[in-house]
């Protein structure tokens, strides 16, 4: 259906992975999985609830075991990642299951005894700025403010990798602009490497080089948000009256029919296609429609349900 | 690293460690009490400070011994589960410390703990043993020998074993503490099931040294299991 799912960087390749796949019973929570992030680059990983980002970040980190398929970090290949490469990474996940019974500053000591280039002036910096009080109790936090604690963690080390899981779900807009303002500022200005998994479209398209739409555990489609708004169009076609749609193309990878009017989306969309859909369906008219990343994503997502709607 | 991972282990098992300490105390101070009020009414050469010392060593190391399977599998237990119980294990998992530096940690906590509580009580009852002449022979109660003091040391480690390896499987703290307690009960079953299949009876003189044994093999089967299954689980 939709192709290019590698992607090959000419930039070294900070994250390869290559057929991951991870089973759950007969559930692909991820189904051979192809990615390559380049050095310097922020991938952003879309995909609804359950899509298998999660799972894919967490073989990433060493957390879930894989079934097959490998993953190379830093040009190594890994199973688990090893304690250096954790020295290299730094995690955000969706949950954060920070001591509850430590205090901030508590915490805060206890993880920079544990990396080796923890910086002691931007982790003061980020706890100021986010207003984090030293000497209250994990558990006494907010759940923003448990976000920003985490932030503070995955960044002070000056990790070369940065993964965020979800990092912004369930906060508030005010919360999570602050958040992803603040990974913008301390991580993309140093030319670091970022996985951004999210289901915020408009967080992802904000912060991310590369887009990859996750669906049912598999890669569906990657590029940058401007390749994939060329690439994928929606076209509006009206039938002649009585008619159904003759010839489907395989580039489309969602369709929907109300009446006459038959919408489809298209991948790798051109002027041949386009004469193909006319000529081939009884259309009285075409249109070509720009899709922005959400209405993409949405049309990825649900074509890799069903194959469209009929109404 | 590593005294970082002590460190946090310290202050996570830190109402733990006050409750050992008090508990400690506590097996002499009563044991003290205890003997004051016994001797008391004495007439006879009962309530010289010898005699009140013996009974006070010697009842407070018993109760010691006691005491420290009890803390022993309390620590244990709680070592291992606490941090699966509320899922900081799950962020413990994503820094670099590895599984084996964080349980060596751990262990070293523990096995620390009860070395220092094993080695008070064994004192405590050497010196027991010491006072032995300056007590009356014919008020003389029942003082544990060396097999005794070994048998007392295989129910701890039965029993600290037992919470280790259960708590390894276990998300949270109270059922590894319980099954820890029990272990010594299973061991007791074992050899008597095991005794009566080979057909040796259970009053037979070796019982003591078999249920010594006994516990000092389950408890570090079940820990050297448990240790395991810590090094090569997935979180959650």
């Amino acid at each position: 259906m939709i192709h290019d799912m590698s992607n090959s960087s000419d930039s070294e390749s900070i994250v390869d992975v290559q057929d991951l796949t991870k089973t759950y019973g007969s559930n692909h929570a991820c189904d051979r999985i192809n990615m390559r992030i380049g050095r310097g680059m922020t991938f952003g990983l879309l995909g609804p609830n359950g899509a298998g980002k999660s799972t894919f970040i967490r073989m990433l980190m060493g957390l879930t075991p894989i079934d097959s398929g490998t993953i190379k970090l830093f040009g190594h290949e890994t199973r688990l990642s090893s304690p250096e490469m954790r020295q290299r990474i730094g995690y955000v996940p969706e949950l954060h299951y920070i001591y509850r019974w430590m205090t901030v500053d508590g915490v805060i000591k206890f993880v920079s005894q544990l990396y080796d280039r923890w910086d002691s002036e931007l982790a003061n910096d980020l706890l100021d700025r986010f207003e984090l009080p030293g000497k209250k109790k994990v558990g006494t936090l907010s759940k923003g403010m448990t976000a920003k604690l985490g932030l503070v963690i995955a960044l002070a080390h000056n990790p070369e990798l940065l993964i965020l899981d979800e990092p912004a779900s369930g906060l508030d807009p005010l919360i999570r602009e602050d958040f992803l303002e603040s990974v913008l500022q301390n991580h993309t200005c140093r030319g670091r490497t970022i996985l951004f998994s999210s289901h915020h479209v408009d967080d992802v398209e904000r912060v991310s080089d590369e887009v990859g739409i996750l669906a049912h555990g598999k890669l569906v489609i990657r590029g940058t948000v401007d390749e994939l708004r060329h690439r994928i169009r929606r076209v509006r076609i009206v039938l002649r009256d009585g008619h159904l749609p003759s010839h489907v193309p395989t580039q489309v990878f969602y369709q929907k029919l109300a009446r006459r009017e038959w919408l489809v989306t298209v991948d790798s969309f051109s002027e041949e296609l386009l004469d193909e859909l006319r000529t081939e369906n009884q259309a009285v008219s075409c249109e070509v429609l720009d899709l922005n990343l959400e209405e993409i994503f949405k049309d990825v997502v649900r074509g890799t349900v069903g194959q469209g709607e009929v109404s | 690293m590593i005294k970082a991972i002590l460190g946090k282990d310290l202050a996570l098992l830190k109402n733990y460690i006050r409750a050992t300490v008090v508990l400690t105390l506590g097996c002499y101070l009563f044991a003290s009490g205890l003997a004051i009020w016994a001797t008391s009414y004495d007439e006879n050469a009962m309530k010289t400070i010898a005699n009140r010392a013996f009974m006070s060593l010697d009842g407070g190391s018993q109760l010691g011994f006691i005491a420290t399977g009890l803390v022993g599998a309390l620590l244990a237990g709680s070592a291992i589960s606490l941090e699966r119980s509320d899922r900081s294990v799950e962020f413990l998992a994503c820094l670099p410390p590895t599984r084996r530096q964080n349980l060596i940690s751990k262990a070293m906590i523990v096995g620390s703990i009860l070395l220092l509580m094993i080695g008070i009580h064994v004192v405590c009852n050497f010196s027991a043993q010491l006072l032995i002449p300056y007590v009356p022979s014919e008020k003389r109660p029942y003082v544990p020998d060396l097999t005794d003091v070994t048998t007392f040391v295989s129910i701890i480690v039965s029993m600290v074993g037992g919470a280790w390896g259960f708590a390894s499987f276990m998300k949270s703290n109270g059922g590894p503490i319980i099954l820890g307690l029990g272990t010594p009960f299973l061991v007791l079953s074992l050899v008597v099931i095991i005794g009566w299949s080979l057909g040796i009876k259970s009053e037979d003189e070796s019982f003591q040294v078999r249920y010594t044994a006994g516990g000092f093999v389950l408890g570090l089967t079940l820990g050297l299991i448990g240790s395991y299954h810590y090094l090569t689980r997935s979180e959650p």
